[in-house]
């Protein structure tokens, strides 16, 4: 899955080619797994601003959905996130034509391992 | 350990006792406002007092006047004594407040601050240590507590517990069935065993019936060889006590397999006859690929839990109570996906929104839940397409739906042959903006969506992801030692894995009190859960479907596609 | 399941503090604990009672009064407390109930859809002015974090309830079952301290 993992280097903000939706889907097995914990989000209406509620809100159902919950990495055991870097600002396309806003999704940016320390959770 | 038997003689002699005094004074006391004087039957008496107790209703049909934190008036209605005290009687902890026992056999014994019995179990959920030491009640002490929230040690309980406004007879009417509440342990039990059924539709696949069963075996063979253990071994008797108490470690559990046979019509005298053969406590697990509903009626009007049975089409209930489910089945796909729709609304209302459903069980369970969630958000209905048996959805059929009624959304309730209608929608003028299926219908065929239409197509996922579930894989297989996986439904084996834990745990918490009704209480208070299979379950006072979610995803990218959300696990 | 055990344990601490207020409580005293705090409202949707989405954001930050609290429908002890006191509240303001926007909130979004706060609402004969909202898990917990009243687990809530002064927009916090004298009081101190 090389070329996702150029897609996360495309991603950050201020680069209006990638309006393709931001993945979480982390790369293939054996690969690192990288993950978003979206801290908050906002939507910025376009020219004409419209639907700046709606906007709001679709913004957040995408950031929330792309946004994963710690709990399901460190409750069965074995696993942990590690931060990798904070408050990404991440560019989520609405996929939407009557939306021409930004939806920006401020995102924790974490990788997941295995693990391996002795003796703990 | 006392003896059950002559606690159960001597509790009986208490209730009749007590009913018999309540007739004396339900015919000797002056009435508040009834015309007519005649005496209740016990029946009668019971059903009035549960109704007080349950729905905060005088047997005048009036609701119980109550005052809160001193001096909030609040209707009985709205803070009934089943909130609190829960539908067993036995008390419930949430957050800093706990509620102790309501039921006539506890109030009536004085509190220690310990449970007899397990004053040595260490790790023991120990309610008893939560709350003040109290001599026993009367009737008298009784009626004070309820009518000025002073307890007969002289303790104010009225921060937390409202007080009612009560003449005599309703008091001796509520306290009566106070004192019928979790008198005398359910059936099914005894000193050395507990009994448990699992209900097998005939005809289930053997793969099915086999994943159902072994998670569930499993746990009931572990408990009884630690059972067996802690007799010979004393190191493994100190664990099993430390965990379970003394009473829980000594019964053994035994689960019979109740197979129902022949038509869904014929299944309640089956069911009837065995339970007449043998009591059981609970039915735990259970499974069927259709009907469930003459299972869900002999639980409810028997009494008895069920605990998740493995179905795609649950009985769909407000306030049905001794069914709990893993979720509302095939249909909560289409209930998602109507939220899902009313989510964006706004954006897509000028044009209309076409359903179009296979005329099969699981096409009908998804378009009626579609519908009934749509109907309740007062958007114009979705116009219906029905495909009849042997009716292929082709790309003409998906054509003609465009050009006739451009509708802004599609959703289409059919298995994976449908998906090849789409091969052209790219191209296609004018095509819906949201295009929805469901991810369980379409099966395999979800995976192997053309890259093109990828982003087009959207499908309810009732789970985890699967590159996110892998990480319970390890946690699920327990239950499988020893065996070849491959042999199983992974789907069942891990839906049977929750309730095998939730079983565990519930028991744990039970303290010893061994109530049908406190069985399904103790899970209503259980944290929500990450366990296998679900993004996340959840539990609570009345709550009867655990898994509440489903997400919308779509396939991702590259030859070896992963799914992605493009939604919450729970839409609002 | 001797680590489920463990986790067990820090819930004695909260149980403790209930007997020490259960024990010590006479009766009509109420000892309710009150802060001042500065809350940065969430820019979230959620959605009301009546299906109704609504910018948490422009509900909160009125030029009107508000209290909050986080409840949910099949809550048993607590909740019904907390929710006699709004009913209360309402009537006790009588034909000023408008000046006082009420807001519910619950931690329970996956149970709680608009069907089950609308007859939760109706169960407490609120008026209007009253709201009870839901929403996705993460924004409900968001707001739950930025009122610093975040529960992991819905069954370890505490009595919680806010009021909002709209002169300095600083919010009391409440905590512990109060009467309604007390709720009363400290609404019309407000913005006072």
């Amino acid at each position: 899955m090389r070329k996702s993992w150029l897609f996360f280097l495309l991603v950050p903000i201020f680069s209006p080619l990638c309006a393709a939706a931001a993945e979480d889907a982390p790369a293939a097995q054996g690969d690192v797994v990288k993950v978003y914990i979206v801290n908050e989000y906002r939507y910025e209406p376009g020219p004409s601003g419209a639907h700046a509620d709606i906007g709001q809100s679709l913004c957040g159902t995408r950031c929330n959905a792309l946004s994963v919950d710690y709990l399901n990495y460190v409750e069965p055991g074995g696993w942990r996130l590690i931060k990798i870097s904070g408050n990404q600002q991440l560019l989520v396309d609405l996929n939407n034509p009557s939306l021409d806003g930004k939806c920006i999704c401020i995102a924790d940016e974490y990788r997941v391992k295995v693990n391996d320390l002795y003796m703990s959770k | 350990m006392h003896s059950s038997q002559t606690f159960t003689a001597f509790m009986t002699k208490v209730a009749i006792v007590h009913v018999a005094v309540l007739l004396l004074l339900v015919g000797a006391s002056r009435s508040y406002g009834a015309a007519d004087q005649q005496a209740l039957s016990a029946e009668e008496t019971y059903k009035l007092g549960e109704r007080m107790y349950r729905e905060g209703i005088l047997p005048s049909g009036e609701p119980m006047q109550a005052f809160v934190s001193g001096d909030v008036p609040v209707s009985g209605t709205s803070f009934t004594c089943v909130s609190c005290h829960l539908r067993s009687g036995l008390g419930s902890i949430e957050g800093e407040v706990s509620t102790p026992p309501a039921n006539g056999r506890i109030l009536y014994l004085p509190r220690e601050p310990y449970i007899k019995g397990y004053e040595h179990v260490p790790s023991y959920h120990n309610y008893a240590v939560y709350f003040p030491t109290r001599p026993a009640y009367t009737d008298d002490t009784l009626a004070e507590l309820i009518t000025s929230g002073v307890d007969p040690a002289g303790r104010s309980v009225i921060k937390a517990m409202p007080i009612y406004d009560l003449n005599d007879q309703d008091m001796a009417i509520l306290i009566a069935y106070l004192k019928t509440l979790s008198a005398q342990p359910s059936p099914g039990v005894s000193d050395s065993e507990i009994k448990f059924a699992t209900v097998i539709v005939e005809g289930t696949d053997p793969v099915a019936v086999a994943s159902m069963l072994a998670p569930l075996e499993f746990g009931i063979a572990r408990k009884n060889s630690l059972t067996t253990a802690s007799s010979a071994n004393d190191r493994v008797a100190r664990m099993g006590y430390n965990m379970l108490g003394p009473d829980l470690l000594q019964k053994k559990f035994s689960l019979t397999r109740w197979v129902l046979k022949g038509p869904s019509s014929t299944w309640r005298s089956q069911l009837d006859a065995y339970y007449q053969a043998e009591p059981v406590f609970a039915l735990l697990g259970g499974i069927s690929a259709g009907d469930w509903e003459p299972v869900h009626r002999f639980c409810e009007e028997n009494q008895i839990p069920d605990l998740l049975p493995i179905v795609d089409y649950p009985v769909i209930s407000d306030h049905d109570w001794y069914t709990l489910y893993f979720s509302r089945g095939v249909r909560q796909e289409g209930e998602s996906a109507a939220r899902y729709l009313h989510g964006m609304y706004d954006l897509i209302k000028d044009r209309a929104i076409v359903q179009v459903s296979r005329d099969s069980r699981e096409g009908r369970a998804l378009a009626d839940g579609f519908r009934a969630t749509w109907a309740d958000t007062g958007h114009p209905a979705a116009i219906d397409i029905v495909l009849k048996e042997g009716e292929q959805f082709s790309q003409q059929r998906l054509q003609q739906i465009i050009t006739e009624l451009k509708p802004a959304a599609l959703i289409v309730w059919d298995d994976g042959a449908a998906l090849e209608a789409f091969a052209g929608l790219p191209d296609m003028a004018d095509r819906p903006g949201v295009i929805l299926a469901s991810g369980t219908f379409v099966g395999k065929a979800l995976w192997t969506i053309p890259e093109q239409l990828r982003g087009l197509l959207s499908f309810t996922y009732p789970y985890r992801l699967p590159q996110d579930d892998i990480r319970f894989d390890a946690l699920a297989l327990k239950v499988l030692p020893g065996k070849k996986t491959s042999d199983y439904d992974q789907k069942i084996i891990r839906q049977s894995y929750i309730t095998n834990e939730l079983l565990g745990k519930a028991l744990m918490d039970m303290r010893g009190e061994y109530y049908r009704d406190f069985f399904f209480d103790t899970i209503g208070m259980m944290p929500d859960a990450y366990y296998p299979l679900y993004e996340r379950v959840g539990f609570g006072p009345g709550q009867r479907y655990a898994s509440k979610g489903c997400f919308i995803v779509q396939l991702g990218k590259g030859e070896n596609p992963q799914l992605e959300r493009r939604s919450e696990w729970v839409t609002r | 399941m001797m680590v489920q055990r463990l986790t067990r344990m820090p819930r004695i601490f909260t149980i403790l503090l209930a007997i020490l207020l259960m024990a010590g409580s006479d009766a009509g005293a109420s000892k309710y604990k009150r802060s001042i705090e500065n809350v940065v409202i969430p820019d979230v949707v959620l959605v009301n009672q009546q299906g109704e989405k609504v910018r948490l954001k422009s509900l909160l930050e009125s030029d009107q009064p508000v209290l909050v609290d986080f409840i949910y429908a099949t809550c048993t002890t607590i909740c019904p407390i907390l929710s006699a006191g709004f009913a209360n509240f309402q009537r006790e303001l009588g034909p000023e109930t408008k000046n006082a926007r009420l807001v519910s909130i619950t931690i329970d979004p996956e149970n709680d859809t608009p069907a089950a706060m609308k007859e939760y609402l109706e169960r407490y004969q609120a008026q209007p002015g009253w709201d009870f909202l839901t929403g996705s898990r993460q924004d409900v917990d968001r707001v739950m974090k930025a009122f610093n009243a975040y529960f992991r687990s819905k069954m370890d809530h505490q009595p919680l309830s806010f009021i909002r002064s709209q002169e300095d927009g600083k919010w009391i916090r409440l905590y512990g079952l109060m009467s309604s004298s007390d709720l009363m009081k400290e609404f019309q101190q407000r913005g006072g301290k």
